[in-house]
Formats: structure tokens, sequence, C-alpha cells
């Protein structure tokens, strides 16, 4: 049995390359396989066509020339271009090999279009994925423009830093990676107004802050790209420094509280110090008034003592009386003096205290009146004194209140010209909280109290101007009863009679416990 | 996978790797596959008695002896790379002396270079000034340009025989006049095959000076424009031909001077501008300068990255644009500038990077190259005469961007490719 033998076409149709015979001489194609064929696909076939048709390279044509020239050496693996059939260029590896066949010369070429990753080629992709890693590994997220300003590069950082999906990094396109960025400005834009922002202002060293709305702030930076001088566009950076500005408002915001503080507490020590300063204006003017006060009976003390001692033997009896009670009046004068600056000066410390007891406060006013009606008498004023029917009981300190009655009832007599009359009278009245209070109001007719002296004339040493006329007194009295006042729970205040003169009025708290002091002291009721 | 294998198993078709210094054998590369008998024995006459050997690129099969084992005990009784270990057999001092009389004449190829660049920046600064001043003192320039044209033509037509230099050029700012001299030298030697002499040699380096003159007038933001030019911008800058003609005519320049500025951008086809040329009226000046300033365009783009290298500027003028200029010009240009022009970086089928050194114009497929190896310093390169090689063969032209940089820092320069010339010794 014989086994038939296929023809040596029969494989080299099947081979994977296109294989094509050359005739040296006229470059003339004279055998192809049915790969050439198809692949190169000429209708009417590739017999006798030029190779110089189908490789279009220049190194192509250089070579088949030298070739039908004489020259007899191999390609190995060359990379050229071929024609097709449909005009088109394909990429191609080719090799050649010089041969002879009984006595004739051809060149057997090989060509295959795969092309293999040339060395640099894996270099450079090396160097690319390199150079990738790096870029990664950076904590800037960087973005690279090319000249047309379409996104080329991205970063993994960067799709973070702007909340951008995983798509969009791997797949994106420029307008869609700038249209998911202008979704995260502040004012939310499009891809050309996104590239605008990105590219506007910060130029080269300078840096711009932008607060995206995933709550992160952004360091920008936009560099040219150059490479050998030229511009391929432009990179930008970004920075988080998120962290960075809140620490910086913090910081900020700290700053600012201390500096409110400090001023603060400044104003206060000022206020604190202006005060300390008046008081001690107030102290040494205190202490010079009352030198001077204390001066003014006891000069009167020792010259009438002095006139007595020296004139005793020659002078008139009545003269001498006379001198006795110049000196017992300025005695009084002196002691009303220092009961009235031992008060004040109790009072000052606190230590002013008032033994109050239960009782029927008419009964203390009546005693003053009765007291002060000789003097009214001497000066011809009408003394009137109007009260309750029915018990006032307040928790008193007797004495001290017949001391405040006795002071506002002796201010009226000393204030209110001959012929004049001077009133007490005495009711109740329920303040706002439904409180009870004793009123006592004391009032003339001299000539009234100037508006803007109302409060002063309370303070120690000021009689007003008014009084400078009719002095006599201490300039402490009302100080004294008011302070009295208050010890009981209650208050003096002054007001003008609509009618001429002036009313003054004390308040005291009806009934209200011993030893309590009602809290109503800023509750008073003018009338 | 490595292995090794003992020189008495090396047979024709094993792939091996000589781990010694370039200098230390009279091989081309240091990697090959052994084509013949006589490899092997100048291997035994270097004194090895094993190599490393790659099964995968071999043809033949081996069996390997001794796997990957520990190199440093097998290194010791090899060759070591220190070049003084052993004495050289005379038969293989003329190899390893064709090796050092290549790197004699690189080294000299490179003294010629520094030389040549040296004149090149000398006449590209003395056209520079000239440029500038030309708006300021018009007619002085002009006498001051024609006569550089003239002893820059009548020099180089004048040689019997010329060198041809690409060079890199180091500083960016040196347009628009590179440009202009670019052009005038390319022109001159094409001119040169052409028979063209004496005179008209002049008004072709003037024309060539001039030709770009009229883009002054056009806005620079225009020039500078990196995106596609709209068709008002496009027209304005088309009219720097009419801005430049008219330019000539106030100058008074010669009427072949002007017609070569009229006529640089007319293409054989009828597809320039201005239109409505007769292709066939053009000079043959107008012509040679039209293919050169295409050429030195694709090379020296005003975008770095759209600079093609100058093999695949003149593949598109081969390939592509063949019928747009006179084919005379564009054969002798390749002829003259080579396939694979100096500068030009190069795969060869041994995935070497290389950079063409120097062209052999009768061989233009087969160079001499300057091979990028890491462990060969740079000052001493490989260098390898293709000629010579026969096994090895040129695969393909590579773009600058594909090579990383520390190669191509090691095999060229950077920035724009600059042309001028040298008597070459007959």
């Amino acid at each position: 049995m014989s086994m038939t033998v296929p023809s040596a076409d029969l494989l080299s149709n099947h081979a994977s390359e296109a294989l094509l015979a050359v005739d040296p001489v006229t470059l003339k194609v004279v055998r192809a396989n049915a790969t050439a064929a198809g692949w190169l696909g000429y209708e009417d076939g590739l017999h006798g066509r030029a190779v110089t048709d189908i490789d279009v390279s220049l190194a192509g044509a250089v070579f088949w020339n030298e070739a039908c020239a004489g020259v007899r050496e191999n390609l190995d693996r060359v990379e050229t271009q071929y024609r097709r059939g449909d005009g088109s260029l394909v990429d191609v590896v080719q090799s050649v090999f010089a041969v002879q066949e009984d006595g004739s010369d051809y060149f057997v070429v090989r060509a295959s279009g795969a092309k293999r990753p040339s060395l640099s080629d894996q270099a450079a992709a090396d160097y690319a994925t390199q150079l990738r890693t790096i870029l990664e590994a950076t904590a800037e997220g960087i973005m690279v423009l090319d000249t047309a300003q379409e996104v080329v590069s991205i970063n993994h950082r960067l799709a973070a830093l702007w909340s951008l999906p995983g798509e969009a990094i791997a797949g994106g396109d420029s307008a869609q990676i700038l249209t998911l960025m202008g979704a995260q400005l502040p004012v939310a834009a499009d891809a050309p107004s996104c590239l605008h922002a990105l590219l506007s202002g910060a130029y080269r060293q300078m840096s711009q802050v932008i607060t995206l709305r995933n709550g992160r702030t952004l360091e920008k930076r936009a560099q040219p790209h150059l490479v050998d001088g030229r511009s391929l566009g432009t990179i930008l950076t970004f920075i988080d420094v998120t962290d960075r500005v809140h620490a910086e408002l913090s910081l900020k915001s700290d700053r600012d509280y201390l500096v409110d503080l400090v001023s603060r507490q400044i104003a206060d020590l000022r206020r604190a110090r202006d005060e300390a300063e008046q008081a001690n204006l107030a102290k040494s003017k205190f202490l010079a008034t009352i030198s001077h006060e204390l001066r003014t009976p006891m000069h009167a003390i020792l010259s009438f003592s002095g006139f007595g001692e020296r004139g005793y033997a020659s002078s008139p009896p009545e003269q001498i009386r006379r001198y006795f009670s110049r000196i017992s009046q300025a005695g009084g004068q002196l002691l009303g003096l220092i009961d009235d600056l031992l008060d004040l000066s109790k009072s000052r410390a606190g230590r002013l205290s008032v033994a109050r007891e239960m009782q029927d406060i008419r009964p203390v006013i009546d005693k003053v009146v009765q007291e002060m009606s000789a003097l009214a008498d001497g000066k011809q004023l009408g003394l009137g004194w109007r009260f309750e029917h029915e018990p006032s009981m307040a928790a008193i300190d007797a004495i001290r209140l017949g001391q405040v009655v006795r002071n506002l009832l002796s201010n009226a007599i000393k204030f209110t010209p001959s012929g004049g009359a001077v009133e007490l009278r005495l009711s109740r009245e329920t303040d706002g909280a439904g409180q009870p209070w004793h009123r006592l109001d004391v009032g003339d007719n001299g000539s009234g109290i100037p508006e803007d002296e109302l409060e002063l004339i309370f303070e120690q040493f000021e009689q007003g101007k008014g009084a400078g006329l009719v002095s006599g007194g201490t300039g402490l009295g009302l100080a004294i009863a008011r302070e009295l006042a208050r010890a009981h729970g209650g208050d003096i205040s002054a007001a003008n009679n609509p009618g001429g003169g002036a009313i003054f009025t004390l308040l005291l708290p009806a009934q209200a416990a011993a030893g309590e002091r009602p809290g109503a002291r800023d509750l008073l009721i003018r009338a | 996978m490595q292995a090794r294998a003992s020189i008495d198993q090396l047979k024709v078709g094993v792939y091996i790797h000589l781990d010694l210094g370039w200098m230390d054998h009279p091989f081309g590369f240091s990697s090959f596959k052994i084509k013949s008998v006589e490899q092997i024995g100048t291997l035994r006459q270097l004194g090895l008695t094993s190599v490393r050997i790659d099964p995968d690129k071999s043809d033949a099969a081996i069996d390997p002896i001794r796997p990957q084992a520990p190199a440093a005990i097998h290194l010791a009784a090899t060759a070591t790379p220190s070049p003084p270990a052993h004495p050289e057999p005379p038969s293989l001092s003329p190899a390893l002396q064709a090796k050092h009389e290549r790197q004699k004449k690189l080294a000299e190829k490179r003294e010629a270079i520094a030389r040549v660049e040296r004149r090149y920046q000398k006449t590209a600064e003395g056209l520079r000034r000239l440029q500038n001043s030309l708006q300021k003192s018009p007619a002085q320039s002009m006498v001051e340009v024609a006569a550089l044209a003239h002893s820059l033509s009548s020099d180089l037509l004048a040689q019997p025989e010329i060198a041809l230099f690409a060079m890199h050029s180091q500083s960016p700012n040196q347009e628009p006049h590179a440009h202009a001299l670019n052009v005038a030298l390319l022109s001159l030697v094409i001119a040169r095959e052409m028979q063209i002499a004496g005179d008209e040699g002049a008004l072709l380096v003037q024309g060539a000076f001039y030709h770009d003159l009229g883009l002054r007038e056009v806005p620079s933001r225009i020039l500078m424009k990196t995106e596609a030019l709209s068709s008002s911008e496009r027209a304005a800058r088309e009219e720097h031909v009419e801005s430049g003609v008219r330019f000539a005519r106030d100058l008074q320049l010669p009427l072949p001077v002007i017609e070569i500025i009229a006529h640089h951008h007319v293409l054989m086809d009828g597809s320039g501008y201005p239109a409505g040329m007769q292709p066939a009226s053009l000079s043959s000046l107008a012509r040679i300068v039209a293919l050169v300033n295409q050429y030195d365009n694709l090379c020296n783009n005003a975008i770095l990255a759209r600079s093609l290298t100058p093999h695949e500027a003149l593949s598109l003028l081969f390939k592509q644009q063949r019928q747009k200029f006179d084919e005379k010009a564009l054969q002798i240009l390749i002829r003259c500038l080579g396939v694979y022009p100096p500068g030009t970086l190069v795969q060869l089928s041994n995935d070497t990077v290389c950079v063409v050194s120097s062209v052999n114009t009768a061989r233009p497929l087969r160079p001499t190259v300057v091979a990028y190896d890491a462990k060969t310093p740079r000052e001493a390169p490989m260098v390898v005469d293709l000629l010579e090689e026969k096994d090895i063969n040129i695969r393909a032209a590579l773009r600058r961007s594909q090579v990383p940089a520390n190669v191509l820092d090691y095999l060229t320069g950077r920035g724009r490719v600059t042309y001028f010339y040298e008597r070459a010794e007959a």
C-alpha cells in the first residue's frame, strides 16, 4: 500500500505567516502562499506584482534596490509597512532570506502582522509603570491636562479628594471627569466652567484654596507642563488642607475669644480702679469736711471758755451765763456731729444695728412732733399731723425711728419760711407684689428742691444749693436717715410738691416679722 | 532560563552570553548566536572553558551542565572582565584591533562634530544678528546677507567631498534663523548633486535665508498655536508668502530669490499655496527649497512632541508625499541623508538599541551605530559596523519617546537637529 504525499503547497498554504518568493532581477513576486494572498487581498493575485508595490517603506525600497544590484543578504525581523489590495497600509514584521534553488536566486519573504513588543517598548512600559506607581503613591491629587485642555491623566488621590467614583478613573473621559468635579464646586459648574475655574487664578508658585461640597478644603497649584522648553499642557496638584484650615479657624476663634476676654477684664479693672479712685477722693473729701465740721464747734467751745476764764471776775454774770450757753450749744453740736459720724461709719461698715420690735409707730412719731412743736412755734409755722385711727404696726427700733422722723421734721421746719406750714401724714399702701407699707409724708411749703438734687441731698455732707442759705446742719442727717430707713427694710425719698415745697417720704414695711428684712427695697413706690 | 555549557558542548545555533567587556573579545556583540565553528574556536582562544547559554534563543539543543550553579565559584575559573588577565592570542588581534579602530574613529568623529558645531554656531549667530537688523537697517543687512550666502555656497559647493553632520542642539531658543540655516544647508547639499554651481548657489542660499521672513507679520498667537488653526487663522498664516514677497521687492532682491519666497509652499500636485500655480513652471531652486522646508518642518516642529525623527520624516515624504515634491530632489535628499540619517535611534534585530553614528552611503541600510550597553562606559561605547555584522540588521527606527530617558542620554542629546558640513578626508 503506497502513501499519498500531498504537495508542498498544501503545507505552505496553512502557514500562519504570509510567504512570498521574489525574483531578485525583476523584483516581482513569483509565488505566494494562500495566507499571503488572503491577507494582502489583491484581486488579481500577487503573482507578477512588483514587491515594491507591496513593501512601501523607504528602507524596503532601498533594500530591494540593492538586491536588484546584486546584494544577497538576509533581513531578520524588520518592521515595515505593506500596502494591501484595498490601498490600506498595515504594519508588518518581515524576514527575508536569500536562497538558491536549482541554480536560481530567490528571495523568500516571510511576513506577519503581529508586532512583538520591542525591548524599548518593554522598557518604556516598565518605566511608565514605575512612574505610575510613584504617581499613585504621592499624597497630592494630580491632574494632567494637555494643550487642548483635555484631561490626560488623574491619580487615585485626586479622585478621592474630589469624591469621584471609581469608574471615572478607569474609563472616564475628560468631559465626564470635569463634570463630576464641577458638581463638587461650591457653585455647581458644568465641565467647561469647572475647567475655567481650575485654570484661572493661580499659576506657578501661587496657590489657590477651594472648598468643595464634600467638606474638603483643597490647596490648588497649577503649573505649565514643560518638556524641553515647550508646553505640553498644564499640571494641577491638589493638597488636602481641611485639617489645617480647621486648625487655623479654631486658633483664630480662640484668639478672638482671648482678646475679648482680656479686653473685658481690662475694662472691669479700669472701672474698679476708677471707682477706687473716686472712693478715695470721696474719703479725702469726707475727712476734709469732717475735720472742718469738728473744728468749728470746738473753736466756739475753746473761745468762749477762754473768755469765761479770763473775764469771770470782771464780766457781768449775764455775760458769763451767755458764754456757758454758747459752750453748751457748741458742745451739743459737737456731740451731735460725733454721733452722726459714728452712726454713719457704723452703717458704712455694715454694723449699724437696729433693734426692731413690733410696735405701733404712731406714738413714736407723735412724741417727735411734740418735741418739735416748740421749734415750729418759734418760726410761726403751722405743724399738722394726720394719722390713722387704727394701730400702725411695724417692726421698728423706736429710738432710731424717732431719729429719722426728727431729722425729716427739723429739715422741713428749717427750710420753710416763717408763716408757712409743715405737715406730716401717715398712710398705708400696698405695692405691686402685695406687700403692705407704712407711708409717712413730711411736706413743707418752702422753696422746694431742684430736680437734679433730689438724690444728691442724701449724699453725705451734701445739703444742696438751696440749703446753703439756711445752714446749720451737718449735711449728714439725710444720709443717716436713709441708712436707718434702709436698715428697717424701708427707704426715704424726696419729691417736690406740685403745690410748692418739698415732700420727704418715709416708707416702712408693715407687719414684717421681727429681725426680718423684707427684700422689697427696690419696690418703693413714689407718689 | 539561564544555564551554562562547556566549550566542548557548543554547537552552531547556540545562543551565548559572554560575560566579558566589549573590548575583551573580538565579536560585535557580547550576546549572539554562534554561526560558525570558527567562532567556537575563537571562544577557545579567549581561554573560556564554559559559557552562559540561553536555550530559549538557541536553534540547537544541548544539555546544559551545572544548571544555575552559584556563579561565584565558576567565574573564578573562567575569564574575568579585567583585560590584562591573559595575553591575547595573535589571531584575535585583528578583530580586537578593528574594534579599537572603530572606537578611535568614533572619538575622532566626536571631535569633528565639536569642530563643526563651533563653525555652525558662528554662522548661525551671524545669521541671527543679520535677520534682526533687517528691520532697522535693511540696505546694510541685505548686503551682508548676500555676502554670507555667497561665502557659504562657494565653500560647500567647491569641496570635493563633504561629510554632512547632524547635530542635536542643546538650547531651544534658536528659531527662526536655525530653520533658515538648515534649509539653506540642505538645499546646498542637494544643489551640489544637481551640479548647480556658483552664483546660482548663492541665490539659492539667499532664498533659503529669506523664505519665511513674512512670518514676522503673522501674529505670534497663531504661530505658537498648538491646536488646529481655524480657516481664517490658516489664511493669515498663508499670507506670509505674500508679505515675504513684498518685503523682498522693497529690498530689491534678485528675481530668483523672490521666486523662491513666492513658491516655497507650492506643491507639485497643485495642493499647495498660493493656489493656481503651474508646478511645471517652478524653478528648480524653488522646488529644492520647498522640499527641504517641508523636511525641516517635519523634523523640527514648533511642538516638540510632534517632531519626527529624520528617518520618519524621510519615510513620510517618501511614502505619502512623493507626488508633492520634485522626485529627483527627494531622491537626492534621501541619498545624502541616508535612510537612517546620523542621529536616528534604531533597534537592531538582536534587540539592542543604538544610535546611527555615520552612514555608509553605498549601503545606507548598514550604517555604523553606537550601541547602548549599561555595562560599557559612554566615553568608550560599543561601536558596531553593520557592514561587518552581516547577521544583524536594523529592525526598526525608534521615536525618542519610545526610548527610556537614561538610554536617550547615553546615546544622544536632546533638542532640535541642525545640520552642518565639513570637508571630508578622501
